[in-house]
């Protein structure tokens, strides 16, 4: 390892030179190029399609909430306080489901990954704009059709869809709902080629792959997965529907079929989706923490690696999921082994993260509390699916609250949190507008402390066999079940506070300007809301993404005589014609 | 109000893997808290220590410290090597089920527990064993304890036993086999861990784990649970609710026109048949008498007890009767002739004060 | 002869781009990568009948050996044929011949409509022999040792397959007919998700000669959307390349069988039944 000396120059960075007031008054961005709602639904713009996103899966989170306050809240009497047994059963899988596939894995690849992935690394759009628009219109279709059918018949079978429930005794809409996964899922494989192909293929001169923003990385990982994975769970479901459909027995044993082929099938997606759904929320993380603590990233190769690292051993462990199934000794055994490998990468990234605080700069706004929740509340997570990893401790807690509260802590302590710190991160670069600090450091206060409440009773329960998916429950646990619900609610409140300062701030904020948090990333070097089409001019890029420690702009380093260029410092791919330079001031 | 509140912490250790199961549980606690708490150290004191003063503090340009990322992927892959190992070796052990254990057979359907015992007694949702508690002079267990194979009817279910700290799935088409060794006394939850539809959450039963001495009683239909149904599910109570359908009371009864012997308190005694002979009322006697009555009257009754072959009272059905027949006390009373429907689950059997005695 | 001349000035760039090398590259990308997704698509569905096959490898050879054969025959030299024709598509599109892109684009898409009804006509004849998976049962009349009937009950398709296999003179002793129906759902469902593919890439194979005739491809450099078409409709081959030894060749055919298979398709019975 080269040692590099402490530069002790101020590592201010250079902000953006704002235009005078009138001139800003006036200047055309992405927003206010055109009017109308066509301009809006017809858009081929990547920043736009990222806020058609965020309001449809706002909206679906939203939807996947309320199913879960009818859950919880049937859950404060051990014989079911307000819902009878089915729609006990229709809710909970509302709330899995719309959860999972219309929020979780769509969110920050549909948001941020639209909005941020050309402009971090210096393109103009994403390689394929129109497909970028069908990509939302597939997406709504399938979303929109999907909640339709949960709510006028419900689905019932939680949403793992195991047969023979699924396809022989459920009287739900499994069908129609399995269609409407079938259709969201088209809809990543497309945004999926799309991130790769603009990656590859679109990187400004200068911009090499190991110069990338580590939220590139995390993205470019996670469209692989989703690239590789889905296609396995649409060939699922349709085996699934002709088993319906036409009576016949591919997973029913009564007709010659094997139950735990779809448990296989269905797994060999949903493990890696678990990653989809993590790992742009672990991107979102590696911005934050090096702006906030205003440092370079610790181990730059290690984070990158180990991205790619979970994406690959994360397609070898889905038979943790199945291993009281019946799948197999040495099936069982392999499983294990190569679910304690996946588990190192991410332990690598939580010491890197921790290690980028050390010597930093520290400051706590909103972006940075969800960014400190996500790692005391990821790290919680990580090392409970430890136990679940390992043949002997999953067979008491297999299929318990354990689980439950393990994979909330990963997706929602995690992920959730991730995102919220993603969405306060870039919402002046998106709006131009700030927020209330006060109402979004709150908001993060009351969202984590209600999680924790909520959550932290549930391993208890888990440990002491309450079963998941149970309307009603033994007695003794009720008290537990009572903290977890008054904990739902103080965590509700925190997601809703958001729903009024943000859009307040589209009013009420004082103007952002180009680089509100002295961020570097090419995404700040332009003002907010950002020009139409990205950027007057090709960016080049000299150095790496996090350089906190040094000022940022082309003259500042030329005047130092430091200006370092990494291994490759040459123009990135061919065809490249020399473009012109951003000069800073 | 605190004082009712019960906050579940561990559940009771009932089985022999009970035991291990929790020091591995806790082994990996342990090692996880101190891993997440070095984590959560580090956050805290960073936080606290590298809080932004100014506006333009200085920050080194570390990049990063292959010595430490070796160090933090070693660490961890050691550590959680060794979850694998010590799980992979109690799993293992678990597996380990001893030939001569016992077989119990459990089948699920939606949404009940069918149980049933290696000599055929059935129960439905409650499932009655005998402890382990044989040890050897080093304290080790050899009782080959009990094997439960299972399977399901319909769908997927899981036949989960948290106090044992076990589970496994039971698959339609296929049946697994695990063993268990109860260790504790008691009454434990057992509880379907595999969505399986509207009732999953009303699948649920107990295990009543006896002394070896109880469980023969139970199996003898004598037991009697303080506060409890004496005899629910004991192959004795089927009997005795068989008997009642089949109306064996209407000649069997204690009125002094039954036409048929006092069945209380025979069992084990010698009685006279039609050719003068003694028979022993044994089991034997009592399926002889059933399946074929007519081959051994006994003395001073008239040969009219229809014959009840296999198609009408099976096997199981068979030994269920006898135990019930076993059962029945000197004081004890049969049912009376105008007894037609049997008794509600739980009714204890009581004799009732003045019961005649039973005829010669 | 004009068509070169159309090709003087260079084609437009996207916007997005910064030159054509670029929009080219990302456009093969893109198919590259959708065919990645293709590729676990059917190989879902390829491990799940390797599965079963290996645990039923008696029933699954059964259920082989009741397929037409000779269409299937005829039907991998028309899909071979259409990809030559395919990639001499897009010869002519980097030469400029907007003549010869529409021949070959032509070719390919008739030559891939042959295909699909032969498909249709075999899958017509598959249910005229009463080879659809069904969960329907029937009552029928066992012959006994000392003439007497009594009735048992079967699966409906495991007698049409029974029959069909006596026909083609397969021994079928030891063969669980029930499992039979097991291979025919996998038939069923992996050719007719090669046939919604082929119906996809005939129809942009469609779309693709439209544009040939609007003169979109007098700009040679155009000729990269050609090249994705015909990876995709290569792709489609070769996925026809695996079906055909997994579920055709599973059980054993003589080219008698093929050629009388083959008569049936078109029309010409040779006194078969």
């Amino acid at each position: 390892m080269t040692k590099v000396p402490e530069l002790h120059y101020t590592p201010q960075m250079v902000p953006m030179p704002e235009l005078p007031p009138e001139q800003e008054a006036n200047r055309l961005h992405y927003l206010n190029h055109s009017y109308g709602i066509f301009s809006w639904l017809l858009t081929v713009d990547h920043k736009r399609i990222g806020l058609l996103y965020l309001v449809s899966a706002s909206v679906f989170f939203l939807f996947g909430g309320l199913a879960v306050a009818l859950v919880r809240l049937n859950l404060i009497t051990p014989t079911g306080a307000i819902l009878e047994l089915d729609q006990y059963n229709k809710a909970f899988t509302a709330h899995g489901t719309i959860m999972l596939f219309l929020f979780l894995i769509p969110v920050i690849p549909g948001v941020l990954g639209n909005f941020l992935v050309p402009m971090m690394i210096g393109a103009k759009d994403m390689a394929f704009p129109k497909l970028n628009l069908l990509s939302w219109y597939v997406w709504m279709a399938g979303a929109m059709f999907f909640v339709w059918q949960l709510t006028v018949g419900g689905l019932d079978t939680g949403w793992t869809l195991y047969p023979p429930y699924s396809s022989k005794y459920s009287h739900t809409n499994v069908l129609y709902a399995g269609l409407g996964i079938f259709i969201t899922g088209f809809s990543s494989i497309l945004t999926a080629v799309n991130i790769i192909a603009t990656i590859h293929k679109m990187r400004c001169p200068g911009m090499t792959w190991s110069r990338l923003p580590l939220f590139i990385w995390a993205m470019y990982a996670t469209s692989l997965i989703q690239l590789l994975g889905t296609p396995v769970i649409a060939v699922t479901i349709i085996l699934l529907a002709t088993e319906k459909i036409f009576g016949v027995g591919i997973f029913d044993p009564a007709l010659e079929g094997d139950p735990i082929l779809f448990q296989h099938m269905f797994w060999f997606y949903s493990h890696p989706a678990v990653y989809i759904m993590i790992l742009p929320g672990m991107g979102v993380i590696n911005e934050t923490i090096t702006c906030f603590s205003r440092k370079n990233i610790f181990g730059y190769k290690a984070v990158a690696w180990s991205s790619v690292g979970i994406a690959v051993v994360g397609f070898l462990v889905w038979g943790h999921h199945m291993f009281l199934a019946g799948q197999g000794y040495y099936l069982g055994l392999l499983f294990s082994i190569l679910t304690m490998l996946v588990a190192v990468p991410s332990a690598i990234k939580v010491f890197n993260w921790s290690a980028t605080l050390f010597k930093g700069s520290i400051s706590f706004e909103a972006p940075m509390m969800y960014t400190m929740g996500f790692l005391v509340l990821f790290t919680i997570g990580g090392v409970t699916g430890l136990y679940l990893g390992v043949l002997g401790s999953d067979i008491h807690l297999h299929d318990t609250y354990f689980v439950i509260a393990h994979f909330h802590f990963t997706m929602v302590g995690g992920m959730l949190m991730a995102w919220l710190a993603g969405l306060h991160f870039w919402w002046p670069k998106m709006t131009g507008k700030m927020y209330s600090d006060f109402w979004s450091r709150l908001a993060a206060v009351v969202a984590i402390v209600g999680f924790i409440m909520t959550f932290i009773p549930q391993f208890i329960l888990g440990y002491n066999g309450m079963p998941r998916r149970y309307p009603n429950y033994a007695p003794e646990f009720q008290f537990l079940n009572i903290l977890s619900t008054a904990g739902a609610s103080i965590q509700g409140i925190g997601y809703l506070m958001p729903l009024f300062y943000l859009p307040a701030s589209l009013f009420l904020g004082r103007k952002a300007g180009g680089n509100p948090w002295m961020a570097t990333g090419l995404e700040w070097q332009v003002p907010s809301p950002p020009p139409m089409h990205n950027f007057d001019s090709t960016p080049v890029v000299y150095f790496g993404p996090y350089e906190y420690s040094m000022p940022n702009g082309l003259g500042q380093l030329e005047k130092a005589g430091m200006i370092f260029s990494d291994e490759e410092s040459t123009i990135a791919h061919a065809g490249q014609s020399l473009p012109e330079v951003i000069r800073g001031s | 109000m605190f004082a009712a509140i019960e906050i579940p912490t561990v559940p009771p250790q009932a089985s022999e893997f009970a035991a291990t199961y929790d020091l591995f549980f806790w082994y990996i606690t342990a090692v996880i808290l101190a891993g997440a708490g070095v984590v959560f150290a580090m956050l805290i004191a960073f936080s606290y220590l590298y809080a932004r003063r100014t506006p333009t503090d200085r920050t080194p340009r570390i990049l990063g410290s292959t010595k430490l990322e070796m160090l933090w992927t070693g660490i961890p892959f050691v550590f959680f090597m060794s979850f694998f190992v010590f799980g992979f070796k109690i799993y293992n052990d678990q597996l380990d089920i001893p030939d001569d254990a016992p077989e119990y057979f459990v089948a699920g359907k939606q949404w009940m527990w069918k149980m049933q015992h290696p000599d055929g007694q059935r129960e439905i949702n409650e499932l009655h064993l005998p402890v382990c508690d044989q040890r050897d002079a080093s304290g080790k267990l050899t009782d080959p304890g009990i094997k439960m194979s299972g399977t399901s009817e319909d769908v997927i279910h899981d036949f989960g036993i948290p106090a044992f700290r076990h589970k496994f799935d039971v698959v339609p088409g296929r049946t697994i086999t695990v063993g268990y060794k109860p260790t504790l006394i008691g009454t434990y939850h057992i509880f379907c861990d595999q969505y399986c539809g509207q009732g999953h959450s009303q699948m649920v039963g107990k295990i009543h784990v006896l002394s070896k001495a109880d469980y023969a009683a139970w199996k003898e239909g004598t037991f009697r649970l303080p506060g409890k149904n004496p005899v629910d599910g004991s192959p004795a109570w089927e009997g005795r609710k068989l008997f009642l359908k089949l109306q064996c009371n209407s000649c069997h009864n204690n009125e002094a026109s039954a036409r048929a012997p006092q069945l209380s308190g025979m069992y084990g005694t010698n009685r006279p048949l039609e050719d003068g002979k003694l028979q022993k009322f044994d089991d034997e006697y009592i399926k002889r008498s059933i399946r074929n009555p007519i081959a051994q009257v006994a003395a001073g009754w008239k040969s009219i007890m229809p014959a009840y072959p296999v198609d009408k009272v099976d096997e199981i059905e068979l030994r269920n009767l006898t135990a019930y027949i076993k059962s029945l006390k000197n004081t004890d009373k049969l049912p009376d002739r105008t007894e037609l429907a049997p008794a509600p689950v739980g009714a204890p059997v009581q004799p009732s004060p003045g019961a005649a005695a039973p005829k010669p | 002869m004009a068509a070169n001349t159309m090709a003087d000035e260079p084609a437009p760039v996207a916007h997005h781009f910064n030159n054509m090398l670029q929009q080219q590259s990302t456009v093969r990308l893109g198919m590259w990568l959708f065919l990645v997704t293709e590729v676990l698509f059917f190989g879902g569905a390829f491990c799940a009948y390797t599965g079963y096959r290996i645990w039923f490898p008696k029933e699954f050879e059964a259920g082989s050996a009741a397929l037409n054969v000779g269409i299937a025959s005829v039907n991998t030299f028309l899909l071979l044929t259409s990809s030559l024709t395919c990639t001499l598509a897009i010869r002519s599109a980097y030469k400029g011949n907007q003549f010869g892109i529409k021949l070959w684009l032509l070719a390919t898409i008739v030559l891939g409509t042959v295909f699909l009804s032969l498909k249709g006509r075999e899958y017509h004849l598959d249910y005229e022999e009463g080879l659809i998976p069904t969960s329907k049962r029937i009552v029928i009349q066992e012959e006994q040792p000392d003439g007497t009937f009594i009735s048992k009950e079967r699966s409906l398709f495991a007698e049409n397959v029974t029959k069909v296999l006596h026909k083609e003179g397969y021994d079928t002793t030891g063969v669980y007919m029930p499992r039979v129906q097991l291979f025919f759902v996998f038939y069923y469902v992996m050719t007719g998700l090669h046939v919604l593919h082929m119906i996809i890439g005939i129809g942009l194979l469609s779309w693709q000669l439209i544009l040939a005739q609007m003169d979109f491809f007098r700009h040679s450099e155009r000729y990269v959307y050609i090249e994705v078409m015909s990876l995709y409709w290569h792709f489609v081959d070769m996925v026809w390349m695996f079906l055909l030894p997994l579920l055709y060749f599973a059980g054993p055919h003589t080219l008698h069988q093929a050629i009388e298979q083959f008569k049936l398709a078109l029309g010409i019975a040779s006194g078969h039944h």
